[in-house]
């Protein structure tokens, strides 16, 4: 599978470079490789098509991107479509994405709106009519309405392909998979899955988040001290780090210059000193409990998050990242670290940046603010830049200075007579801020205290070396976000072993906080609502009827109802009848046709359906059986209509069969006492089952009535059984419906048709029965060797079958001695019908053997044998029969069977002995 | 094309705002069905759990309804796929299609029936024999706002819940009584591992893709 994704991947990317202008593409290779690459190229350069990725997983791919819109109702609405590979799922798909703003500058603007799986019912429309159809396209997939998409002819963003590219490459992506089919494992498209149905839910309680988000306060102490390479000092920190009145919840520490020396920096020192954060856990507030969450440090620049432990399970997110800004960028002795945390629902970053130094590197210092925003990018799951928090602290000795305004001599901050207000004005931060060159959206609380730099260590004394530094609010801390408020800024004068001094501001923070309790009932109610979207977008479809009644069904004769359906939704909508499960395996039983069995309907149209039932030679044996076999009320069938996705409608397709001899076995049959037509469904049903070995003729009237005919046709009967016999020609007739009503009400009539129809007659009559004539003896008979081993199976067939077995044989027997029909022919049909196997399997030998062991009943030779059988069995009856053994088979057969059948009720215990 | 390696979880679809660790909840997906005669009130159950409503002229159910309801205990979301069959005993024969693969079934009488009681236990009997062996099965005795003219005593029914290891309540379509609660003990009981997550997957609605799988194997053998 991973050639085919990876294949394919790797397939399309010329294409899509080919539509993206080179310097775009350049800085899409450079910014992909890695975050290095990130901070070190501007990361404005960051392409759509990788602000799109961001959207998916490692191994999901974006192959390319096109821009269109949807028309919702009056409005345009913008929509990003991405073609989208899986390589661990083989797979592709297209992905439509809302766009809050155009291009997307992160990915937060993106929302995944729809997900069109590249399977096989995958289909990209284009419909070219019209003048603003020609700029129309669709997308659909399998269960689906088809989406409406347009695009522009011009498109704005260089990554985006234009419309001919995006469904070549689409179609290309489709064939592919439908070329390589699945080799060893089957083409998952599982991970689509991901981006439907949670989004779905995720995109709806983001949308009432406000039902659930409540604003709790928590205390923020930022601090920053540039330590001036003192490895440890031993000062009373906790003036710096404890200065406010109640316990913070969180403090971000922040130290420059911790270790500048040569080998630091070279190396770029970025292990956490231990021994400063043990002095800082011993120094905060003492009225809280405190915890260390992180700690990030590059090489002098160290900062700490320190967490009040009853606050700690609140922050379910922490990530560290590092941006060295001193020489070339990559050396760490300026530049920035940072924490991002989540606390409860909001998402903070602090910064500790240490900038460029000197008087005169105001732009500097600009650069490596912007070069931060834009190069830091911590490594969570959403590649989160500074800018993607809810609340920035930026705190660190950003080393703006204090300007020398013309005309005024000695550096005016020196003099402790200028209020802090007046140096302020000349301060560069503030200056810049102004101007709009760094720190845009930036807050700074009033600063009230001296300039933190330079003093000479261990006094409260400017520089008095030669350089005499002018003196300079190198140590800031600023914010950025909303429901801040600042509660103390302030520098701390006593801490005296630096040359700068350390400075601290206290914060109050609404975080966005979830109210369980609410957001579990917003949570339920969302769910809720998807469920009653989905229950109520389910098709509908109006049924005319749901039971369709036939009335009496006869035998042979085809019935047929229409029925309609209609769409009762506002879109298109299928349906197909349901196939039932094995052994049935099919939407119908054998005795009906539905057509069409699948339809799809447009709004406001109504089909037909039509049923046609038949109980004809074809499906009568199983018509029957389920009859006999139907515990409750009968219905011919129950259909089971199923709407797409839709609901699943019930037509009992009903009527009452009216028997008829054929398809009753010959015990059924020698347990009537009537015509079957003075029969109901309901009392050949209990005929059917009733299983006493009572009977109330020796072989059923029909059989006889036919043998009889055709007996008195003499040679007219030629060429009556012949191969073709078995395909029942005479029945497709409705001529032949006469013979059933003949047979079925006893009838002294003439037969109604020709000794062909008889014969057809006669072999129906023997074949449709559920069981063959033999059975249960069928595999028996056919192993025996000798037809005195035969018969002695058949003696213990029930003695409507033996009888009607015994003389059938002495029938065709005198038949063939007659030469009326072919012996061999005779034999070939009749093994068939009377050995009918009940498995399926034809077997060509099976065939020859039947035909063989019916010859050794038919044929001259085995006339004694037979008689003398034909006459034990009549003999059984323990009557008058025995000196029939001089007579022809058909004469006492006759007198057999219409003695039987005379004698009714009252003597039909023939085989009682 | 490039990725860059992320470390750990998703950015999938709406995750992208609400990354939120604790909230993460387990979610799974069972396919429910609800057995017993006519008229005892299956569908007013499904009604009332699904929509709230009770229509005092329901009409009898000719097929089956497929509706969806999600309720959250502890941290997982249980999403329930409900067929509602229609309990015509002339429909009988269609059932086990509906009750096959499901990992829950509610079976339904009627207090003031005591042939809808007996018809109830033969269906117990049949999911016991033919449907999957461990689906949970709940006893619902509805119809309990007409108590005062019951046939079919509580304890009864209880006892012969017990002993056949179902769930047990009687239940009111009408008044809502017990309605959530039946379906919130039998979303209890279902084990909830990844396994019945994806078991479920393939049920419900996606009843007739199933099946052509199955019918695949069936003729690969
Ligand atoms: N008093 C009362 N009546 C109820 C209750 N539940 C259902 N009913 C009524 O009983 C009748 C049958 O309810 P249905 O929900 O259609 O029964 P069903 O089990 O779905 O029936 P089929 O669809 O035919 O299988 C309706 O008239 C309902 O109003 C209940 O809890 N109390
Ligand atoms: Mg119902």
């Amino acid at each position: 599978m991973s050639s085919l994704g990876g294949g394919a991947a790797s397939n399309s990317i010329p294409t899509i470079s080919a539509a993206v202008s080179s310097s775009s593409l350049a800085s899409k290779t450079s910014a992909s490789n890695s975050s290095d690459a990130l901070s070190s190229s501007n990361r404005q350069l960051l392409t759509t098509i990788q602000i799109v990725q961001q959207k998916f997983k490692e191994n999901e791919n974006v192959l390319s991107i096109f821009e269109a819109y949807q028309i919702i109702g009056q409005e345009h609405t913008s929509r990003i479509l991405c073609l989208v590979v899986s390589v661990a799922g083989g797979t592709y798909a297209v992905f439509s994405m809302a766009a809050s703003r155009l291009p997307p500058r992160s990915c937060s603007d993106l929302t995944i709106d729809k997900v069109f799986p590249l399977n096989e019912s995958f289909c990209m429309g284009n419909d070219r009519k019209g003048s603003i159809s020609q700029l129309q396209f669709t997308l659909k997939c399998s269960d689906e309405q088809p989406v409406k998409y347009f695009y522009y002819p011009l498109s704005s963003d260089n990554d985006v392909v234009d419309f001919d590219t995006f469904q070549a490459q689409v179609t290309s992506a489709k064939m592919s998979m439908v070329l390589s089919p699945s080799e060893s494992t089957a083409l998952s498209f599982a991970w689509v899955n991901d981006y439907r149905q949670i989004g779905e839910v995720k995109q709806e309680m983001k949308r009432r988040e406000h039902e659930y988000i409540k604003y709790k306060d928590f205390t923020i102490y930022c601090a920053t001290y540039n330590v001036n390479n003192k490895s440890y000092i031993d000062s009373p920190l906790h003036l710096w780090l404890a200065a406010s009145e109640d316990a913070p919840d969180i403090y971000a520490i922040a130290l420059q210059e911790l270790d500048t020396s040569a080998k630091a920096i070279t190396f770029s020192e970025n292990r956490p000193d231990y021994m400063w954060i043990m002095k800082m856990l011993e120094s905060v507030h003492d009225k809280g409990e405190y915890e260390e969450l992180t700690s990030v440090r590059l090489v002098g620049m160290m900062l700490t998050v320190i967490v009040k432990r009853e606050i700690r399970s609140s922050i379910t997110r922490h990530n560290v990242k590092t941006i060295a800004r001193g020489i070339l960028n990559t050396l760490g002795n300026k530049g920035g670290v940072a924490v991002s945390l989540q606390l409860n629902e909001a998402n903070l970053c602090f910064v500790n940046s240490h900038l460029a130094a000197h008087m005169g590197f105001v732009e500097a210092r600009n650069e490596d603010y912007h070069g931060i925003v834009k190069g830091l990018v911590f490594d969570d799951e959403l590649r989160r830049t500074i800018n993607d928090h809810d609340h920035i602290f930026w705190i660190g000795d950003l080393n703006y200075r204090i300007e020398e305004p013309p005309g005024l001599q000695l550096p005016v901050a020196r003099s402790t007579a200028h209020s802090a207000e007046i140096l302020l004005k000349y301060d560069q931060l503030r200056q810049e801020m102004r101007k709009g060159n760094c720190f845009e959206g930036y807050t700074e609380g009033p600063i009230n205290f001296r300039p933190t730099y330079k003093y000479d260590p261990g006094t409260d004394n400017y520089d008095s070396s030669e350089k005499q530094r002018a003196p300079a609010y190198c140590d800031r801390i600023l914010w950025k976000g909303s429901r801040i408020t600042q509660l103390a800024y302030n520098s701390v004068m006593d801490i005296r072993q630096s040359d700068h001094k350390p400075v601290y501001a206290v914060f109050r923070v609404s975080i966005k906080t979830r109210d369980d309790h609410l957001y579990k009932k917003v949570h339920e109610e969302v769910l809720k609502l998807l469920d009653k979207r989905e229950n109520e977008s389910q098709p509908q479809i109006i049924v005319e009827k749901t039971i369709i009644d036939f009335g009496m069904v006869r035998f042979n004769e085809t019935v047929v109802s229409d029925f309609t359906v209609s769409n009762a939704c506002p879109m298109q909508v299928g349906f197909e009848f349901k196939r039932k499960d094995p052994p049935l395996n099919a939407i119908c039983e054998k005795w009906l046709r539905v057509e069409p069995w699948k339809e799809k309907l447009m709004i406001d149209s109504t089909k037909s359906i039509r049923v046609k039932l038949s109980a004809n030679v074809d499906s009568i044996t199983s018509l029957l059986q389920k009859i006999r076999t139907t515990n409750w009320k009968f219905d011919f069938d129950i259909l089971i209509l199923q709407v797409e996705n839709g609901p699943h409608i019930f037509i009992t397709v009903t009527g009452e069969y009216k028997p008829s001899c054929f398809g009753l076995s010959m015990e059924t049959l020698c347990r009537t006492d009537r015509p079957l037509c003075e029969y109901d469904q309901q009392q050949i049903k209990d005929l059917m089952n009733d299983e006493s070995p009572e009977f109330r003729v020796t072989m059923p009237r029909e059989f006889f009535l036919l043998i009889d005919y055709l007996h008195k046709q003499g040679p007219k009967v030629e060429g009556a059984f012949t191969l073709d016999s078995l395909e029942f020609k005479h029945a497709r007739n409705v001529e032949f419906n006469d013979i059933r009503d003949w047979l079925d009400t006893w009838s002294n009539n003439e037969f109604p048709g020709t000794p062909q129809a008889a014969a057809e007659a006669l072999l129906m009559l023997l074949h449709l029965p559920e069981k063959p004539l033999l059975d249960p003896y069928v595999d028996d008979l056919l192993k025996t060797k000798t037809t005195a081993e035969a018969m002695e199976l058949v003696s213990l067939l029930s003695s409507p079958k033996r009888n009607v077995f015994v003389h059938l044989c002495m029938f065709l027997r005198e038949g063939i001695e007659r030469k009326y029909y072919n012996g061999m022919h005779v034999a070939t049909i009749f093994g068939r019908v009377l050995l009918r196997s009940t498995k399926k399997s034809d077997d060509y030998y099976r065939d020859i053997n039947c035909r063989e062991f019916m010859q050794r009943f038919i044929s001259n030779g085995e006339m004694s044998t037979l008689s003398s059988s034909s006459s034990s069995a009549s003999s059984a009856t323990g009557s008058h029969h025995n000196h029939h053994r001089a007579t022809t088979p058909v004469a006492k057969m006759k007198n057999s069977a219409s003695n039987a059948s005379l004698s009714g009720g009252s003597t039909a215990a023939v085989d009682s002995s | 094309m490039a990725t860059t390696p992320r470390s750990g979880g998703s950015a999938g679809g709406g995750t992208a705002q609400r990354p939120n660790g604790t909230s993460q909840s387990k979610s799974c997906q069972f396919k429910l069905v609800l057995l017993g005669e006519s008229a005892v009130g299956k569908s007013s159950l499904v009604l009332r759990f699904v929509k709230g409503q009770f229509h005092e002229y329901q009409e009898s159910t000719i097929g089956a309804a497929f509706l969806t309801q999600t309720i959250c205990i502890e941290d997982t979301v249980v999403k329930f796929e409900i067929w509602d069959t229609a309990g015509q005993e002339r429909y009988h024969s269609l059932a086990p299609m509906y009750y096959r693969g499901a990992q829950a079934a509610i079976v339904v009488y009627d207090i003031q029936n005591q042939d809808s009681f007996q018809r109830a236990k033969t269906w117990v009997k049949e999911l016991h024999k033919q449907a999957s062996p461990n689906i949970v099965i709940a006893l619902a005795g509805n119809k309990a706002d007409l108590s005062n003219i019951r046939v079919v005593e509580y304890e009864e029914a209880k006892q012969y819940a017990e002993e056949n290891g179902l769930l047990f309540m009687e239940t009111s379509a009408k008044t809502g009584m017990n309605v959530n609660d039946i379906f919130m003990a039998i979303a209890k009981k279902l084990p909830k591992n990844d396994g019945a997550n994806n078991q479920g997957a393939g049920a419900g609605r996606r009843l007739n893709e199933n099946e052509n799988n199955r019918q695949t194997t069936n003729c690969c053998k």
